[in-house]
């Protein structure tokens, strides 16, 4: 049962936050934990392509060959800003293919992810750990999120996925630039956004890691922002995000 | 007026850094520290950007010797990237992460933030409005506190609705992190800086205290409504360290 404590600014919180324990606020310096960094799954060569092409057909194809299903979490980054199209496009394909109860866990989200409220509305997506600006943080101001929201910073992020806070199932990191290997760079390409950054953690993290671009380039992709040896899947498609919306 | 506060704070110096932001202050005050650099012919050894043309520019001209860069804000940002060696993507885990062996964030010397209300004890939230409303994210505003020096310029009042309040409706950042607050009626320097307060003693800046701003701004609009809320929890707002500083509860209807 959640009860309630009040952690060392004073303030009233409870000890759960959707279903998991969680530590209350010590001050600053003050909680270290201990143990060993989370890990993803040890991989084998000989379960990827000699040829080094990881690419599949569509963002469908990827996501039901990451195993895609009811409950998982799923990553994406803000690089695009507003002019993200993946993580909607992520959600509509959930919703085709009726799985329920997914966590998204963006680096942040902007007004372009209203879209996303009639999935939390139907139970595509159960809630959202990240930053919610605008219309989806109305939205569960109102309380009309199913679970909680998990606010953190950028470096929290990193800090959630490195401790294991936070397992991401699949990562689906949206590139400027890329080649069949996975390895992407924000810096070239027509969406060139600069840098993949926030998605570093996602890549070293995930179960399952795709990248999606619109400028599939031979091998080898420079500079290899993100590093092709992390990433299971590559996709191809018309439109990574909205170059005029990235500058926002 | 936060240009000149770090000024005569002695906080511009050859090889110094700051954090650069994209909205209109951040700006502002960049340009002004160009104009100091300029006139002293001292450089910056780093900044911290979300990069965009005005940094680009000034890092160019070889008023800044890098950047280290979380986001690039315009076409101009992702075209110095491309183009300079020293002009250096970063990820969450070199600039921000808290469990690591140390990061950049506490090595920058001006850092310079927005909030969206400040308590009298330079407590701050970033995430809710005054009217209870969840409405920004955190982005890298708390490991940015890290930085030696933190500086919050904010209005005295938005919508003839004072930012200084008794108690932070969300609580973000503590206090003991957040150095001065600059408002277009003063500044307030954390009495936990006697340094600033030594440097500043002469100064002809309008130093006060965040109360009697606070009673300014209340002179002005009155004392803040606080919103009402529903008991349930609809967000978790967690430190650095992964602890939960915070919670964020519903709209009562």
């Amino acid at each position: 049962m959640t009860k309630f404590v009040k952690n060392a600014a004073g303030r009233e919180i409870p000890t759960h936050i959707n279903g998991k324990e969680i530590i209350p606020y010590q001050g600053v310096g003050k909680y270290k934990p201990t143990g060993r960094k989370y890990a993803p799954p040890i991989r084998s060569v000989a379960d990827y392509p000699e040829s080094g092409d990881k690419r599949v057909k569509s963002l469908k194809d990827a996501l039901i060959k990451a195993g895609l299903k009811d409950g998982m979490t799923i990553s994406t980054h803000h690089h695009f800003r507003n002019g993200d199209i993946i993580a909607n496009q992520i959600f509509d394909i959930a919703a085709e293919m009726g799985v329920k109860d997914l966590v998204w866990f963006p680096s942040a989200s902007f007004p372009c992810h209203e879209h996303l409220i009639q999935y939390l509305e139907s139970g595509v997506i159960h809630h959202i750990e990240g930053s919610m600006n605008g219309p989806l943080g109305r939205f569960a101001s109102q309380g009309k999120m199913r679970g909680q929201g998990v606010l953190r910073s950028h470096g929290g992020r990193y800090q959630a996925i490195q401790d294991g806070d936070v397992h991401i199932d699949i990562a689906v990191i949206a590139a400027p630039t890329a080649d069949p290997f996975g390895n992407a760079n924000g810096v070239n390409g027509k969406a060139a956004c600069g840098l993949l950054g926030f998605a570093l953690g996602d890549s070293e993290y995930a179960d399952q890691v795709i990248v999606v671009t619109d400028n599939m380039v031979p091998f080898p992709c420079i500079p290899w922002q993100i590093q092709g040896n992390n990433v299971d899947i590559t996709v191809e498609v018309d439109k990574v995000g909205i170059p005029e919306k990235i500058v926002s | 007026m936060t240009a000149q506060f770090c000024d005569e704070a002695g906080l511009i110096q050859d090889g110094f850094s700051f954090q650069a932001g994209a909205g209109g202050t951040s700006l502002s005050i960049g340009i002004y520290f160009g104009e100091i650099m300029r006139k002293r012919g001292i450089k910056a050894r780093f900044a911290r950007g979300g990069s965009n043309q005005y940094l680009v520019d000034m890092f160019e001209e070889g008023l800044i010797e890098h950047i280290l860069d979380g986001q690039t804000f315009d076409l101009e940002g992702v075209r110095s990237m491309r183009e300079n060696p020293t002009h250096v993507n970063t990820s969450p885990f070199t600039s921000y992460n808290y469990h690591g062996k140390g990061n950049f964030a506490s090595i920058i010397d001006i850092v310079i933030l927005g909030a969206t209300e400040v308590d009298v004890n330079f407590n701050a939230n970033v995430v809710t409005h005054s009217d209870g409303y969840l409405l920004h994210g955190i982005g890298g505003w708390q490991n940015c506190l890290f930085g030696k020096t933190v500086i919050l310029p904010i209005p005295l009042f938005r919508d003839r609705i004072p930012v200084i309040v008794d108690e932070v409706t969300t609580l973000c950042g503590p206090g003991e992190l957040i150095d001065v607050i600059v408002t277009e009626r003063g500044i307030a320097i954390n009495p936990k800086r006697k340094d600033l307060f030594e440097k500043l003693k002469d100064s002809n800046l309008p130093i006060k205290t965040l109360k009697e701003l606070q009673a300014e701004a209340e002179e002005i609009c009155g004392k803040p409504k606080k919103p009402d809320f529903d008991d349930e929890v609809i967000a978790a707002i967690k430190w650095v360290d992964g602890t939960v500083i915070d919670v964020v509860r519903k709209i009562k209807e």
